[in-house]
């Protein structure tokens, strides 16, 4: 068409050019200006939205008793947070929280007030359940953090010691706290990407910097005697109406702390202070030991001589000095045995106020023995200046000195070994996360407190204590205990001098008798109205080296046999029955001149006692239980004729419930052989002499 | 005898080069980088093709005098369609609505941009009125509007806003002066400047006295003055009278930027896409911004920003230049057809195209709004594939036959 070619056509297309032109213009202009231009701000937005650093966490190392138990792990926790991106977000999360928590509409809304752009966490430690359904939902908006969290097995026994973490993970009290730098490890460093959608990536599989797991620690605590003594100490604090308690135990050769604990009767806060090793008391009696050891190596005492005791008053310069009970004459061992303070200060006379100090200081006491745990005192002891007779005597009978209950079950620990005291400690080792040992904690010889036969003399003193003297409540049948009771007055802080009939009562100690091993000490606070210690912390004492014992076969004491003709029996060595076939025991039993009672007759051994190689009378019966594979079908073992040490150790091992009357051999029992027994059953059994 | 070699193949050449980027990029897009796999977009892209380019090879076999002759009869056919697709057709939350034919889904706008412009190159190439005479205007004006209508019912502005394009550049390419353009848009700039006083007095002083000097013809003139006043003061009492979401709706509408979360969040990720890419790009796969999805419809349409990302300012350039050299090849041919109806065509196939180039392209770094408009033969999508091929072919076709008359 010609109107095309005309001029005016001309126009229109040059105008059309310019036009189109001027739009390409623009556009190059602008991408120039984003790309060339501006284009490394651009390049470091990208950057900086999609990707990032950040801490890993270290694994925190793990706490073991002496046994490997693992008192302190780790576990992965999922933690719930929000970070809504825009309002829909925050209606959508608001909406899920609200069902999966079971609440009316509007709940969340009003709990959490989420808002769009703001982080928030819902919840830390979710369940496993909850986390998975949660993780499966991934609702927007939502996000779930897994993380690492503390968890104790045993829950709350021995927490006096290793502490807790924080809800961060960091140590916050006891172990985890004080050895927070070793347990902790070192974070390591990750880099992410992160995505539209808010997904991160890890770039590479390797995070930029390692994170360092946290050193594993090896405690000399068992937890299985931990778990005991805090039992039975709690029910002690009750039984004998006092307001708290403290008991810790100690292996005698090595001074390795195997349970310490404390109990609060009505406490606000929980316990998390060890008074064991942190708080200072006047041990009264106890330390009447220390001043025995004393007399007996300075050779100022003869066994056979005998003191005069005032009839229980003795005018001791201007002060007067009391016995519980009145006492004419005794020889050294009964004034241990009785507890006599007359006695016991008057024998101090003979040491001098300074010697008996430097004997003191020689145990141990008034200074820190530096253990390994947090908080430790001192304790101190009472210098008067003039050591006037009262003076002497005070100090021997263990007031106007103060001692933390370490260091006196560290210095009768050192008595009953033989003489030697060992530094107590709570951490037998270190180990690294591929479980190479990395420190090894040597026992520590401190010094020698008494010599080799004077604590064997000692020691049986100790042990007529419980047999004739003021711990006989503190006698057992299954395992012998030696020791020496103490019942102290307590200082009157705001007035001086003493508060009036208010008693702390102790027993420290160590067992089995015959061949020390573990020794301790129980103090109970203000018992009422029973304050003395042989009839309230002794029991205690007892009761947990029983309990312990019997889990631990060789410490329970040989059955001593009776002599009812006058004639000794002939004796004969146990076999190790354990891990034998039960048939073939039998037949090992009857090569041996033995006689096996059983729970049944087939089947694999797996506890006997007496244990093996100990020597018994011929006429005595050994118990030996054959595992059943099923817990829920206890059978009642065949009881009649065993010693009743033998049988509350069977009973005790299967941990049933029992009763018995009289002594000495099993007559009766309820409910009668193979019947089937629960742990609820409670049996009972008829005992007498033959 | 048809001959091959008188085919613009120059200009079939930038298509397929553009096609070919854009599969390159669709694989980018939808790489997932977990599975070292892209997701099968690009391969049905292939095919999609294949398909067009068959296409295109049937369509420059048709003799313009057809498709002339058939350009009423498709119109027909296409509002059918737009009708249907309202009742029966499917659509995902999105703005556009389709036919779901088994594997393929079928959208019938598109379709409805190559009957209009047949359409309307018919009509105005052979109306014996004047340019700017108000029967043309008025009939060309009915034909776009009841698609128009159609469509915004659906609701696609960005679809819409084609047609009326395509309407404003045919009526300058068959004669009406800028001028008049411009009074019958005026009504639009009117309602800008309604929102205060002051400025719509001074507005509209200056259109009168513009009126009273150039003379346009009198129905024109008085079409203005009213339809300016009408708008003028409608508007201020409508806007008033809406509910405080209802007015945000409307301006994130006009105005995307309005909501930093949605549409805004789109525009950053987009700019920081393109920005970071420098001169030379992250390389193939090597964008943060798509590969990590902060890049949102990116295998759509933000395909561009993939390719700003990963290729660069010389990624860009090249593409931006092969689609100024389509737009200005495409300006000759129809300036130099004989046939006024192939001329029309051939004009109305480069304003679809750089007008969907420019606001798409626009979008990607906030020149223009976001409409969902698809980026010719680089956007995913089997119908945007065609019916850019589609409108190729008829340049090509017009080019081939531009002695005829």
């Amino acid at each position: 068409m010609i109107s095309m070619k005309s001029r005016f056509n001309k126009v229109r297309l040059l105008f059309l050019y310019v036009v189109i032109t001027a739009v390409w213009v623009i556009l190059l202009a602008r991408l120039g200006s984003i790309q060339l231009v501006h284009g490394s701000e651009y390049g470091e937005k990208a950057r900086a939205q999609s990707s990032g650093k950040t801490k890993v966490q270290a694994e925190r190392g793990i706490i073991y008793d002496r046994t490997g138990r693992e008192v302190a792990i780790n576990v992965v926790g999922s933690s719930l947070s929000a970070y809504p991106r825009n309002k829909s977000e925050v209606n959508k999360a608001n909406r899920y929280l609200d069902r999966i928590n079971g609440w009316k509409s509007g709940t969340s809304r009003k709990k959490y007030k989420l808002e769009p752009e703001r982080f928030r966490w819902i919840k830390r430690d979710l369940s496993d359940k909850l986390a998975i359904q949660i993780a499966a939902d991934s609702v927007d908006g939502l996000y779930l953090r897994k993380g690492l969290r503390r968890d104790y097995p045993f829950n709350e026994v021995g927490r006096q010691i290793i502490g807790n973490t924080n809800i961060d993970y960091q140590g916050l009290s006891g172990f985890e706290y004080n050895h927070d730098s070793l347990l902790a490890g070192l974070p390591g460093l990750i880099d992410f990407l992160r995505d539209g959608k808010n997904n991160t990536y890890n770039l590479r599989e390797v995070p930029l910097v390692k994170p360092v797991t946290g050193k594993s620690m090896v405690l000399t605590l068992d937890w299985y005697f931990q778990e005991i003594v805090e039992d039975e100490l709690k029910s002690a604090v009750k039984e004998y109406n006092a307001i708290s308690g403290t008991a810790v135990f100690l292996d005698c050769f090595t001074g390795e702390i195997l349970a310490a604990a404390d109990y609060i009767e009505n406490s606000t806060s929980g316990v998390l202070k060890l008074r064991a090793v942190s708080d200072c008391f006047e041990p009264g009696s106890v330390l009447k030991i220390a001043t025995m050891a004393a007399l007996l190596d300075e050779n100022l005492v003869d066994l056979e001589e005998k003191i005069y005791c005032e009839n229980g008053l003795w005018q001791c310069g201007r002060r007067r000095l009391r016995d519980d009970k009145k006492h004419d004459t005794l020889d050294i061992q009964q004034i241990m045995e009785l507890s006599s303070n007359i006695g016991i200060g008057k024998l101090a006379q003979r040491l001098g106020g300074e010697k008996l100090k430097d004997v003191l200081y020689k145990f141990g006491f008034g200074q820190q023995l530096r253990v390994d745990l947090p908080g430790e005192a001192s304790g101190a002891i009472g210098d008067p200046g003039v050591w006037s007779e009262y003076n002497i005597a005070a100090l021997a009978m263990g007031q106007s000195i103060s001692t933390t209950p370490l260091q006196l079950a560290a210095a009768v620990g050192a008595v009953a070994n033989g003489g030697e005291l060992y530094r107590p400690h709570v951490i037998k080792g270190i180990i690294d996360s591929d479980n190479r040992t990395i420190k090894y904690m040597e026992k520590e010889f401190i010094g020698r407190v008494i010599e080799e036969d004077n604590a064997e003399i000692l020691r049986s003193f100790l042990t007529g204590v419980v047999e004739r003297g003021t711990a006989t409540p503190a006698q057992s049948s299954i395992i012998s205990i030696a020791g020496k009771t103490g019942t102290a007055e307590i200082p009157d802080p705001e007035n001086g001098g003493y508060i009036k009939n208010k008693f702390n009562a102790s027993f420290l100690g160590y067992f089995p008798a015959e061949k020390p091993r573990i020794a301790g000490i129980v103090i109970l606070h203000q018992p009422e109205p029973v304050h003395y210690g042989g009839h309230t912390a002794g029991p205690a004492f007892k009761r947990m080296a029983e309990r312990y014992s019997i889990a631990n076969s060789d410490l329970l004491k040989p059955n001593t046999h009776l002599k009812a003709d006058g004639n000794d029996c002939e004796m004969i060595e146990v076999t190790d029955f354990v891990g034998r076939d039960y048939e073939f025991a039998k037949t090992m039993a009857l090569r041996d001149g033995l006689t096996l009672k059983t729970n049944r007759e087939s089947g694999l051994v797996v506890w006997q006692y007496p244990p093996a190689n100990r020597k018994i009378p011929g006429s005595e019966k050994i118990a030996v239980l054959v595992d059943s594979n099923d817990d829920d079908n206890i059978v009642m073992a065949d009881l009649v004729g065993l010693n009743m040490r033998t049988a509350l150790a069977l009973l005790n091992y299967q941990g049933i419930d029992f009763e018995f009357e009289g002594c000495g051999i099993v007559k009766k029992q309820f409910p009668k052989v193979g019947e089937k027994i629960s742990k609820t059953t409670k049996c009972r059994l008829v005992c007498g002499n033959s | 005898m048809f001959e091959y070699r008188q085919l613009d193949w120059k200009l079939i050449g930038a298509a397929f080069v553009l096609s070919v980027i854009g599969i390159i990029l669709i694989y980018s897009a939808q790489y997932d980088a977990q599975t070292g796999d892209s997701m099968n977009y690009y391969y049905r892209q292939i095919i999609w093709l294949a398909i067009a380019i068959v296409m295109l090879l049937i369509l420059i076999h048709i003799p313009l005098r057809m498709i002339d002759f058939f350009s009423y009869l498709g119109y027909i056919a296409a509002f059918i369609l737009l009708v249907l697709v309202l009742i029966i057709g499917q659509s995902k939350g999105g703005a556009d609505r389709w036919f779901s034919l088994g594997p393929v889904n079928f959208t019938p706008s598109d379709v409805a941009k190559l009957a209009l412009m047949a359409a309307l190159s018919r009509f105005l190439a052979y109306s014996k009125s004047a340019p700017e005479s108000l029967k043309r205007l008025f009939i060309s004006g009915l034909f776009t509007i009841i698609p128009v209508m159609l469509i915004l019912k659906q609701p696609d502005l960005g679809t819409s806003m084609v047609f009326i394009a395509l309407l404003f550049s045919l009526w300058f390419w068959s004669g009406l002066s800028p001028f008049y353009l411009f009074l019958i848009v005026s009504p639009m700039f009117s309602l800008l400047a309604a929102f205060h006083w002051i400025t719509w007095v001074i507005y509209l002083v200056i259109l009168i006295t513009v009126i009273l000097i150039a003379r346009p013809k009198m129905f024109l003139g008085f079409y203005t003055i009213i339809a300016n006043l009408a708008f003028g003061i409608i508007t201020p009492y409508i806007w008033n009278s809406l509910a405080a979401y209802q007015k945000l709706r409307i301006l994130t509408f006009l105005d995307p930027g309005r909501d930093p979360r949605q549409a805004g969040y789109q525009i950053i990720q987009s700019k920081i896409a393109i920005g970071s890419g420098g001169i030379f790009g992250k390389g193939f796969l090597g964008g943060s911004q798509s590969q990590l999805k902060f890049l949102p419809e990116r295998h759509t349409d933000f395909i561009f920003s993939v390719l700003g990302e990963e290729f660069g300012f010389l990624g860009t350039l090249l593409v931006v230049l092969i689609f100024a050299y389509i737009i200005y090849r495409g300006v000759a041919i129809a300036a130099r057809c004989r046939s006024k109806f192939a001329s029309n065509l051939a004009w109305a196939a480069v304003t679809i195209l750089f007008f969907q180039f420019f606001v798409n392209v626009g979008m990607t770094f906030g020149l223009t709004p976001v409409t969902g408009l698809p980026l010719p033969w680089l956007s995913y999508g089997g119908t945007s594939m065609i019916l850019s091929w589609m409108l190729i072919g008829f340049i090509v076709l017009a080019d081939y036959n531009w002695t005829e008359y």
